[in-house]
């Protein structure tokens, strides 16, 4: 199999076969990745063309010491950023610094807390997450996303942030509870 | 030990902290029903969100994007295979013409006004209904060129510019080696 790095080599050499390898190694995450970001699939399928075109495009700016994954979905991020920027979506904002991370309700765990999982089978419960995905605010569901469903480390989300490992494992950790609790107050 | 924060119980289900908390943590949770609960519901909430299904792609997507990535490279290429053909045909045309009719070009030239003034004086109806034909016949051309261009197209995918370049040129070889024995043929006619 090989490596991301040779094949970028490769594309750079001319090589479109093996940009079309990267392509079809890469869709699938970042469609899963996009897809859930902006909520629609057609919306999302083109935001990964759009995504992938970029990339072709500034193949020469990458710099093999970064791993190309997280160089990738920095560009996604990115893409994603810009284009709530133009369409002034802005609830929350997907870049929101450290600083201004919500204070975030108590660390105890409440003595009344309700049961979310309850005679619930696993598929229902991850149709429950699904769910809840959509009312979670940008910055957290990108994290969430990337932390569960493309299962990347703490480290490689840091990288794709600019963000202290801290403060990353903290807003997946938020993320985590916040869908939680939200899902309680759907019980 | 006291209870768990929730913090902490996520570190926990991760193993993101040292044996010996681990060992203590498993020892508070065995005592303790509500750190019990909060842990299990955690722990699944962890492995449905892992669960989560990936978005599907429909087929022909990847060949969408290199469509969209490769088209200029690939209609720079078509561009340039389309013109030398071109080219080459036209020139080949009129080297063909000049060898068979054995006039010299200025003669040639001046012939083909005269036809065309005589045309035009005389006729006139002839010419529209010629140059209907033509158009007929050009519109059954482009239809043959553009065949031809698909055909070419497909060819550029497979064959590298420099196997290209070396074909046209040895078609062209080819063709104008061609002429020359059929002039050399009629000749010898001639002279027979």
């Amino acid at each position: 199999m090989h490596e991301d790095k040779e094949l970028v080599k490769r594309t750079l050499e001319g090589d479109k076969q093996a940009f079309e390898m990267i392509l079809k190694r890469h869709q699938q995450p970042l469609l899963n990745y996009i897809g859930r970001m902006v909520g629609d699939r057609e919306m999302a399928l083109d935001f990964t063309q759009d995504v992938f075109i970029k990339t072709y495009s500034f193949l020469h700016s990458y710099r093999p010491q970064f791993k190309f994954r997280t160089w990738l979905f920095k560009i996604a991020s990115n893409h994603i950023i810009d284009y709530w920027r133009k369409k002034k979506i802005d609830a929350f904002s997907i870049d929101q610094k450290a600083s201004e991370d919500a204070n975030f309700p108590s660390f105890e765990i409440p003595s009344d807390e309700p049961s979310i999982c309850t005679q619930v089978e696993l598929s229902e419960l991850t149709a429950k997450v699904e769910q809840v995905l959509k009312h979670l605010p940008p910055h957290f569901r990108e994290l969430f996303v990337w932390r569960y469903v493309n299962e990347f480390s703490y480290e490689e989300i840091a990288e794709i942030k600019g963000l202290p490992i801290g403060t990353v494992k903290n807003r997946v950790f938020q993320s985590k509870e916040l869908i939680r609790r939200l899902m309680e107050e759907k019980v | 030990m006291s209870c768990l924060r929730i913090d902490q119980i996520y570190l926990y289900i991760e193993g993101a902290i040292s044996p010996e908390e681990i060992q203590a943590m498993k020892e508070h949770i065995s005592s303790c029903i509500k750190c019990k609960r909060a842990v299990e519901e955690r722990e699944f909430l962890v492995k449905a969100s892992k669960s989560l299904p990936p978005i599907e792609i429909p087929s022909g997507f990847t060949e969408r994007v290199l469509d969209q990535i490769f088209p200029r490279i690939t209609s720079l290429r078509e561009w340039l295979t389309t013109a030398s053909i071109g080219i080459s045909s036209a020139i080949l045309a009129f080297f063909a013409f000049y060898l068979l009719s054995g006039q010299n070009l200025a003669h040639l030239f001046i012939n083909l006004n005269r036809m065309a003034l005589n045309l035009f004086r005389n006729f006139i109806v002839v010419l529209a209904k010629a140059a209907k034909l033509i158009s007929l016949i050009i519109k059954v051309f482009l239809k043959l060129g553009s065949m031809l261009v698909n055909g070419l197209t497909t060819l550029t995918t497979l064959l590298s510019p420099e196997i290209q370049i070396v074909l046209i040129v040895l078609t062209i070889t080819l063709s104008a080696l061609l002429l020359y024995g059929a002039k050399r043929k009629f000749s010898a006619g001639e002279k027979a």
